[in-house]
């Protein structure tokens, strides 16, 4: 079949994708400056000598393309150097971090999606009724609502007036809730993942509703209830599937700028994942570890679109295999 | 001989709300006070023009849009009273045929599944199902390898005779037919008809067949009812509405009509104006204001719907004086 060819065709599209935004953010970065003079600026005294020694220590002598080439092949293994500023591989860090991230990240997609289903359906089988008005406003005003404000919001009344829910940080540094690792960190989860829930339920109810609202006035539908299909069938099985396609297109995305995301809700939480890993990189001029992230955002932005347009062709026959 | 479908003063109302708090400010007589019969083996055509109400009487009849009043029998069932189980047992015998096949068929299922849905509905094995979906597929001119195939994968005229397979499967007594060649190429239409005449015939099926096409109407139909605003304002066999239609209204549909009979062509007559909103109808008869034979009490008072020969009904004051002289009837129609 087609199938095989398309995927193919994709994974070498994506590579190419992937190996250009390499070359821009070489270029960028290099534009910045050696870092080594800006690191070592403020420090008088600093002879040519040392420069040039330090300078070869993380391998900055050497003309660009040299080092973009060993700097590729080095990321091809995984390995992304090491961080000026921690002093550790980032590739480690990546993962620690990435862990993190991933760990508020995936469950709020997924809470998210399943809570919005069940929205959308109960708002777009009453269209123009009370509640459907009611969760358009809602979802509305979420969708509207910066991410923070939620965050913010939810901190105040957990954390400072209820006092019942940890407002920073993935674990507690000492006395661990019912001294077990897991509820504690559960425990922490809570709110950072209830901020993300709330922002991309609000979107994914927006597109789903719309979405089934169209569906619901086709005539296969009625040709479904005309047979004596019962409505649940009719909305779950026959309504639901068609009206998934512009909710996966958004999915796909929001997996993908996951991490573009992450900086607003983990400096809120403080919370020790890739986004305020990446605000820290930036403002210290960590260049190894902004370069490491940059990449893996990539990674995760080209993969969840690969991952979106083979789910297309799974979820519908129509879409052609050109 | 009891009908097989009995419509009887079937109305279907719709409550309009305007304004920000919604109030009620209005409602649309979409369906007001329709009767009709269709009886075993026959087929009924309900004509007009659109927006005159056909597309929710048939949905209405179908119990896919609930009537606001009247009564709806069907095999001598009082279709309004059954229960859930027992309206799902009904929905075997009496089926729908859609307008558009693009929008009919769910893309996400192959053409098997979907003639095949209504046998997992009401408890077939899969078996009973895969001989059925084969036998009829063959019956409308496709073939049982066309079961896997999607919906995008065949032309317009394959598509709607998988909404034909749909509607047969389990032996249904009534099909609904809404516009059922209207949104297909000319050169489909006829293989089309000829498909369900065919299978009318094979099946003894009766169809509700709404069409505005009275060309086709004339071909397929063995009794029309012809809808305004509605109403249906005048119900006759086939021979003697092209004859002798005495409605102003029907008049004005067969000469709005185009003919390539040079015998058959005659002055248009379209009848002035728009027509009417069914949120304020105009007072009596619905088509005074665009009748060019109205006089007084046409304005005052809805006429009864008047039976002038058998089988022929016309809701019209003046429609004894066409009855009694067609040939002074002012447009000449079909002679």
């Amino acid at each position: 079949m087609g199938t095989a060819r398309y995927i193919a065709r994709r994974l070498i599209f994506s590579a190419c994708l992937i190996l250009g935004v390499s070359v821009i953010l070489f270029a960028m970065i290099n534009a910045i400056g050696n870092p080594i003079e800006i690191l070592l600026a403020e420090r008088p005294g600093m002879t040519d000598e040392v420069i040039e020694s330090v300078s070869r220590y993380y391998g900055l002598d050497g003309s660009v393309t040299d080092r973009y080439f060993t700097w590729l092949w080095a990321i091809l293994r995984f390995d992304f150097g090491t961080s000026i500023i921690y002093n550790q591989p980032v590739s480690e860090m990546l993962v620690t971090y990435g862990l993190e991230t991933l760990k508020i990240q995936i469950p709020a997609i997924l809470i998210a999606l399943v809570v919005s289903v069940l929205i959308s359906v109960m708002a777009a089988t009453r269209q123009y009724s009370r509640l459907d008005f009611g969760v358009i406003a809602g979802a509305m005003l979420g969708h509207s609502l910066p991410g923070f404000f939620i965050g913010i919001l939810l901190i105040l009344v957990f954390s400072y007036w209820l006092g019942i829910l940890p407002s920073y940080g993935a674990y507690s540094t000492r006395n661990m809730l019912m001294n077990s690792t897991l509820i504690d960190g559960l425990w922490h989860m809570v709110l950072p993942v209830g901020m993300l829930v709330f922002f991309n339920t609000a979107t994914l109810t927006l597109l789903m509703r719309s979405s089934l609202v169209e569906v619901l006035r086709q005539d296969f539908i009625t040709a479904a209830r005309a047979s004596g299909l019962p409505e649940r069938r009719v909305v779950f099985g026959h309504a639901l599937r068609n009206a998934f396609i512009p909710v996966l297109t958004y999915l796909g995305i929001l997996f993908g700028v996951m991490l573009g995301t992450a900086p607003v809700t983990e400096t809120v939480f403080t919370w020790p994942g890739l986004g305020a890993l990446y605000i820290m990189a930036i403002q210290q001029l960590d260049y190894p570890l902004i370069m490491g992230e940059t990449m893996i955002i990539t990674f995760m932005l080209v993969g969840a679109t690969l991952l979106t347009d083979i789910a297309y062709v799974a979820i519908d026959p129509r879409i052609r295999l050109a | 001989m009891t009908p097989l479908l009995d419509v009887a003063d079937l109305a279907v109302h719709f409550p309009v709300f305007r304004g920000p708090l919604r109030r009620k400010a209005g409602t649309v007589r979409a369906v007001d006070g329709v009767s009709l019969q269709v009886f075993r083996g026959e087929t009924l055509a309900l004509v007009g023009e659109s927006g005159c109400g056909k597309s929710t009487l048939a949905r209405a009849v179908l119990r896919l849009q609930e009537p606001s009043a009247g009564q709806l029998r069907f095999e001598g069932q009082d279709l309004l009273r059954l229960d859930r189980r027992a309206m799902k047992a009904a929905r075997r015998r009496m089926r729908m045929v859609f307008q558009d096949p693009h929008a009919s068929l769910n893309p996400r299922l192959r053409a098997g599944e979907i003639v095949g849905e209504a046998f997992d509905i009401h408890g077939c094995t899969r078996r009973e199902r895969d001989a059925g979906v084969a036998e009829l597929l063959t019956l409308v001119g496709l073939g049982p390898e066309h079961a896997a195939r999607f919906p995008h994968e065949f032309s317009g005229g394959q598509r709607q005779r998988i909404g034909i397979a749909r509607a047969l499967a389990l032996h249904p007594s009534l099909v609904v037919c809404d516009e059922p060649v209207s949104a297909l190429d000319v050169s489909v239409q006829a293989q089309i008809v000829n498909l369900l005449m065919e299978l009318q015939e094979r099946l003894g099926l009766s169809y509700l067949f709404i069409s505005h096409d009275l060309h086709l109407v004339e071909f397929i139909a063995d009794r029309v009812a012809v809808m305004y605003l509605g109403r249906i304002v005048e119900t006759a066999p086939i021979q003697s509405l092209y004859a002798a239609p005495l409605h102003p209204y029907t008049q004005a549909l067969l000469a709005a009509s185009p003919s390539i009979d040079p015998d058959r062509r005659h002055q248009h007559v379209v009848p002035d104006g728009e027509v009417p909103s069914p949120l304020s109808p105009p007072s009596g008869c619905a088509f005074h204001p665009r009748c060019p034979f109205a006089i007084a009490n046409c304005r005052a008072e809805m006429p009864p719907l008047l039976t002038l020969a058998p089988g022929h009904d016309v809701r019209c004051w003046r429609a004894g004086e066409w009855a009694a002289a067609p040939q002074r009837a002012a447009i000449p129609v079909g002679s």
